[in-house]
């Protein structure tokens, strides 16, 4: 009984320690066993908590940017300090073509166009897009989330892994105001938000 | 003699009769089945289908004058065929990158890329189904390793679009086609 009791305790504390290391844990992602359109089995993954990835992260070298020395006429510039690009995958599924004939997979998916951060309005948004020269997939205060019929074909002889998602841009800087060429304000600010839809299919050959 | 004319007359008067009643009927069964086509609004009305015992066979790439030609055939089930026949509003279809990949920027200005009307009463139709033809427009004249990249049917996606030009299905099969085993 003492044996028992420890178990317990121990699973539960280790369960506390872990969540926070891997917060995807504690989130209810579905996972779902289905058939494809030839019969062959698959299983899909909608996950609650996007898995993310970095693709590009640059973090702006400011003594080397080239900054106004002179403008005859007041402007208003986002100038980034960090701009960080990222895939969310809201969806992956695997399915496993054994079979000579070629399969095919149909699934409608989602995902979120966002715009997050300490941006508060559309027109710091605009000058933050054109600052770091990726048009965001939304407009300010439109975050939505939008659904697609997704087909991918399964090759035979495969196991095909399918990711279906959105790519991120997370830009860390400054609105800064010029006036006759010198700086008149510096507004710290960030943003994140969504640029457009992610998708990966890779096949790799089974017996 | 008289006798005969008014049995003629009787006779052709019951044929003429028959006749416009049969007329009648061949006019209200036109007139059911006029009524009976379904008609759709939008490609959004019935898009879940498209992906799902469409045939489309292997893409066929080609490069000549800094122009990518992409040929395949679609083989729609007739019902399917039917709703895109008698949708009201235009739906269209492209054929551009996977998804945030980016590998054909160098050659490919994603933005410019020519979308075409899916309108199946003008697309040719062959014994595999109506035959689609993508030209895209390249930035430069690719050398013979980048032309391999280029014609890789995985680096593409077919696409369609509902009546605003917003996308509504992806189909990521230009590699091996759909369902298709030749």
């Amino acid at each position: 009984m003492k044996g028992k009791n420890l178990l317990k305790y121990c699973v539960l504390s280790s369960a506390i320690l872990v969540t926070p290391l891997f917060p995807k844990f504690a989130f209810a992602d579905s996972l779902n066993d289905f058939t494809t359109d030839n019969g062959n089995k698959a299983y899909e993954i909608f996950y609650d908590l996007p898995e993310e990835f970095s693709i590009e992260n640059d973090i702006v070298d400011n003594q080397s940017v080239m900054k106004p020395f002179y403008i005859p006429y007041d402007e208003t510039v986002y100038e980034p300090s960090s701009k960080y690009k990222s895939v969310e995958v809201t969806y992956r599924s695997e399915a496993n073509n054994r079979s000579s004939l070629s399969d095919s997979v149909t699934r409608t998916v989602s995902r979120d166009t966002y715009v997050k951060g300490g941006v508060s309005t559309s027109a710091d948004f605009k000058l933050i897009t054109s600052g770091v020269s990726v048009t965001a997939d939304i407009g300010f205060g439109k975050s939505k989330t939008v659904s697609v019929s997704h087909t991918w074909s399964i090759p035979a002889h495969t196991k095909t892994t399918i990711k279906f998602g959105s790519k991120v841009m997370t830009t860390r800087g400054n609105i800064v105001r010029y006036s006759r060429g010198l700086v008149s304000s510096r507004k710290p600010t960030d943003a994140t938000y969504t640029y457009t839809e992610y998708s990966d299919k890779s096949s790799v050959k089974i017996k | 003699m008289k006798k005969v004319s008014i049995i003629l007359i009787v006779f052709i008067a019951c044929i003429l009769m028959t006749s416009c009643a049969e007329q009648d009927k061949v006019d209200k069964i036109k007139n059911k089945s006029i009524k009976s086509v379904k008609t759709y609004e939008s490609i959004e009305d019935y898009h879940e289908e498209i992906g799902k015992r469409t045939v489309i066979t292997k893409p066929i790439f080609s490069i000549t004058d800094k122009k990518l030609h992409i040929k395949f055939d679609v083989l729609y089930p007739n019902e399917l065929e039917q709703k895109f026949k008698h949708t009201k509003k235009n739906s269209y279809y492209s054929v551009t990158e996977v998804e945030g990949q980016n590998k054909l920027d160098p050659w490919i200005d994603i933005s410019k890329l020519p979308v075409y009307k899916n309108n199946l009463d003008a697309i040719p139709k062959g014994e595999n189904g109506y035959k689609y033809n993508v030209t895209i427009p390249l930035k430069k004249q690719p050398s013979e390793v980048e032309k391999k990249e280029l014609t890789n049917g995985e680096n593409y996606i077919l696409i369609y679009l509902n009546e605003n030009k917003e996308i509504v299905n992806i189909l990521q099969v230009m590699d091996i086609g759909l369902n298709y085993n030749p």
